[in-house]
């Protein structure tokens, strides 16, 4: 569950992104600008998303009853709203063990990467992952998206709403090996949102306030084929618990991880 | 706002612009329906349909966007919300004043509720819709009668209304109990696909689209 193995190797529901820079951004919309060079220290990042069955050992494990996992924020949060479950956790259909958990906020999402030992990315850790280490405008390379690469709304109307199970588009693979990154649910990022990006290059993430709208990125089954590029940017409330929203974890990697 | 063309591309609308929550309602009657209008600083009443068509129309090309990420600019046929309660004497007071709508909803459904400053709508021009593009509002869109305050996302404009009540009380509506989305409501800088228009656009402000 936390990315490692008992003799300290990476496990593999990981995916190792090395070190390096990558070219963030893009000319598609205001605030996917500037373009730039961006320097990452090295990271493993979750192969798929966190499903409802994984998220259950966390429910299991009492992460809802453990204010440590939690800011305080977040804690007073899911007090208020008297939150012990994602939103829609007893639903047959987004609720099905083998599909990434959705009806979850940032905090709940938070928590969940906390519990497990991990964060969750930045948006730069997101979109290097989803471009591979050729920087493909789509996971799957540059082919302009159709319903049998990924879970989206073409032209904005949904073919048949629904989740789907991050292996059921074999194409929808990033170049680093990560699963479902377009489409099917957006993820949450760590980084508030502010329209375009702010000056620096090494390992940013841009934090303004806790309760700030947070970066989602990849798209959803309700949202068309222009969030599907690994360079999209969309935005939420952390409270957001619709069932648009999942989201992977990432941890940083050692030197005796690297290989 | 003066524009009179009627939507574009028509054909390309998404399929969340007839979601209903609580509906849409079924067997509703005109001659039976009722908008109830009450609450702080107005006469209440209760309004036959043919009564609201006597308030001064208006006609206006404004643009709706949706928490979904897509927007349409139509041409709405109704009436002020300001002429509304100018005839039932309101007192003018906004400050610590909100507008609560309540749908006609359904017995399976319930009723669908959103509550919005009433400042800010009525500064805004917010309208009391029964047509759009020169037809009456299909069942999907709201008939016989939708709240719009297009500084807001659709949420918070209720379809199918049944009651407006002028309160001192800003709460959570149906929406936002149900899936978290925020109380404001206001429409967020973020790039929008345009249905109408074609393509994706970037709004750079919150509030109403004006432009395009």
């Amino acid at each position: 569950m936390n990315g490692v193995s008992m003799d300290g190797r990476l496990t593999d529901d990981m995916c190792r992104v090395p070190a390096g820079t990558f070219r963030q951004g893009s000319t598609r919309s205001p605030d996917e600008q500037p373009v730039r060079e961006v320097q990452l220290s090295a990271y493993a990042i979750d192969r798929m998303p966190v499903t409802n069955r994984a998220y259950g050992e966390f429910i299991k494990d009492g992460g809802y009853k453990d204010p440590s996992l939690w800011t305080p924020a977040g804690w007073e949060f899911i007090r208020a709203h008297d939150i012990s479950e994602p939103n829609y956790w007893h639903d047959p259909l987004w609720g099905h063990p083998d599909v990434p958990v959705t009806g979850v906020s940032w905090w709940e999402a938070l928590a969940y990467a906390r519990w497990c030992g991990k964060t969750l990315p930045t948006e730069a850790q997101w979109e290097r992952a989803c471009r591979g280490a050729a920087g493909s405008t789509y996971p799957w390379g540059e082919d302009e998206p159709d319903p049998s690469l990924a879970n989206y709304a073409p032209g904005g109307e949904p073919l048949e709403r629904r989740p789907t199970r991050p292996n059921e588009f074999p194409r929808n693979v990033s170049g680093f090996g990560c699963v479902d990154m377009a489409g099917n649910f957006a993820e949450w990022c760590l980084d508030n949102y502010v329209v375009g990006y702010p000056a620096g290059s090494q390992d940013l993430v841009v934090l303004t306030a806790e309760d700030d709208d947070h970066v989602v990125r990849g798209g959803c089954g309700l949202h068309d084929e222009d969030y599907l590029r690994c360079a999209a940017r969309d935005h939420y409330h952390p409270g957001l618990r619709d069932n648009l929203i999942g989201f992977r974890c990432v941890r940083p990697l050692r030197t005796e991880q690297l290989t | 706002m003066t524009d009179t063309s009627t939507t574009k591309r028509r054909s390309v609308k998404p399929s969340s612009l007839r979601y209903y929550q609580d509906g849409p309602p079924y067997g509703l009657d005109l001659t039976t329906w009722r908008l109830r209008v009450w609450g702080l600083g107005i006469r209440h009443r209760e309004f036959r349909f043919d009564e609201l068509r006597e308030l001064p129309r208006v006609r206006e090309s404004r643009r709706y966007v949706c928490v979904c990420n897509w927007s349409m600019r139509q041409e709405w046929g109704g009436f002020l919300l300001s002429d509304l309660l100018a005839a039932l004497a309101w007192d003018g007071v906004t400050e610590g004043r909100f507008l609560r709508q309540v749908s006609v909803g359904t017995p399976e459904k319930g009723v669908y509720d959103s509550t919005v400053p009433l400042g800010d709508a009525v500064e805004r021009r917010a309208l009391l819709v029964d047509e759009v593009d020169g037809q009456p509002l299909p069942i999907e869109r709201g008939y016989p009668l939708r709240f719009f305050d297009f500084g807001l996302y659709g949420y918070k404009s209720v379809k199918g209304l049944g009651s407006l009540e002028i309160t001192d009380r800003f709460e959570l509506g149906e929406w936002e109990r149900r899936a978290g989305y925020t109380l404001s409501g206001e429409i967020q800088p973020k790039r929008y696909r345009f249905c109408d228009a074609g393509g994706h656009h970037f709004v750079d402000r919150p509030g109403e689209v004006t432009e395009r």
